[in-house]
């Protein structure tokens, strides 16, 4: 496979993977980062990238796997001085001003949801991926994937009703 | 649409049980309507989980780093080659050295004057060293005073 070849196969993929990273890692330099790292590992990887049957499940996987990884070092190493940890868990000013308020509260709400249901919300809801392929990334079962996805929905909903409650009183 | 089938396709929604296709057409239904005061949530989520597929991976992708590679063996190569050159060369200023006259003394009564010289010299800073020692003996003096010795 040559780097045209390769360069085609990922660019329809390449958005989907920053933005599983953005939703996993937050801060946009760490999401850049690991989109290229994971692109590269790829690239490494190319003669058994073909014999995957959905290419883009198995890209989005190793997305996933990289920025859990990712997040587990960031946990585990305090002490190491890299940019990474000094992102903290809110958004960065830049990109709230990019967003509505609206926009920017619910980012907030999405924000604090357990890692599982980031990735599955990220991956149904905004993706639309169906649930074969969710099940290919994620590796759970399907009935799993729904109940997960709907707590994700439920509590992003109460979370905002709270907010608009709120709002009118 | 009717307000109670978007109540029931909110709740299938909620428990995670809408199809891909009846998602995309709530996307859509919640984007253009206004709706009632109670769906107020989900058209500001609906509006969020589509706007949200708009964000772009907007820098170029590399697929070599392995130049960045080179360049590191190129640094080892040339660190290596400083410090062999550094050694090269300090080892001819020594042999130059060696091949200088070192003031060797070739007739062996001049020579055993010559040490003994050098020795006593070496013994003369010996002993005045010595001499500041003999403080040490005050401790003595006094400790003698107290501890006869047997």
């Amino acid at each position: 496979m040559n780097h045209h070849t390769f360069l085609r196969l990922i660019d329809p993929v390449k958005d989907k993977m920053f933005r599983l990273a953005l939703r996993l890692l937050i801060s946009k330099e760490a999401a850049e980062d690991a989109t290229q790292e994971v692109i590269l590992k790829l690239w490494n990887r190319k003669d058994k990238v073909k014999d995957y049957a959905n290419l883009e499940a198995f890209m989005i996987s190793v997305t996933k796997n990289h920025c859990l990884d990712q997040l587990k070092a960031r946990h585990n190493s305090n002490l190491r001085i890299i940019h990474t940890n000094y992102d903290n868990n809110e958004l960065s000013t830049h990109r709230l001003a990019e967003l509505s308020d609206e926009m920017a509260q619910i980012e907030r709400i999405v924000g604090m949801l357990p890692e599982q249901q980031k990735i599955i919300f990220q991956l149904r809801d905004i993706e639309e991926y169906d649930y074969g392929e969710i099940a290919e990334i994620t590796k759970l079962k399907e009935p799993a994937i729904r109940v997960t996805l709907s707590r994700a929905r439920k509590k992003i909903k109460e979370e905002l009703l709270k907010t608009h409650r709120y709002g009118i009183k | 649409m009717e307000l109670n089938d978007l109540r029931t396709l909110v709740q299938k929604f909620e428990e995670g049980k809408t199809s891909l296709q009846e998602e995309r057409d709530m996307k859509k239904y919640f984007n253009s309507n206004e709706v009632p005061e109670e769906f107020i949530a989900y058209k500001s989520l609906f509006n969020f989980n589509v706007a949200s597929r708009n964000i772009e991976y907007s820098k170029e992708i590399q697929l070599n780093s392995k130049p960045k590679r080179k360049w590191a063996y190129a640094g080892v190569a040339a660190s290596i080659l400083i410090v062999m050159s550094f050694l090269f060369f300090n080892d001819l200023t020594n042999k130059k050295l060696d091949e200088q006259n070192l003031g060797t003394i070739e007739d062996p009564e001049q020579a055993y004057l010559k040490t003994k010289e050098t020795l006593q010299m070496v013994a003369d800073v010996f002993s005045e060293g010595r001499e500041d020692l003999e403080y040490l003996n005050e401790f003595n003096k006094t400790k003698n005073k107290f501890i006869k010795e047997q």
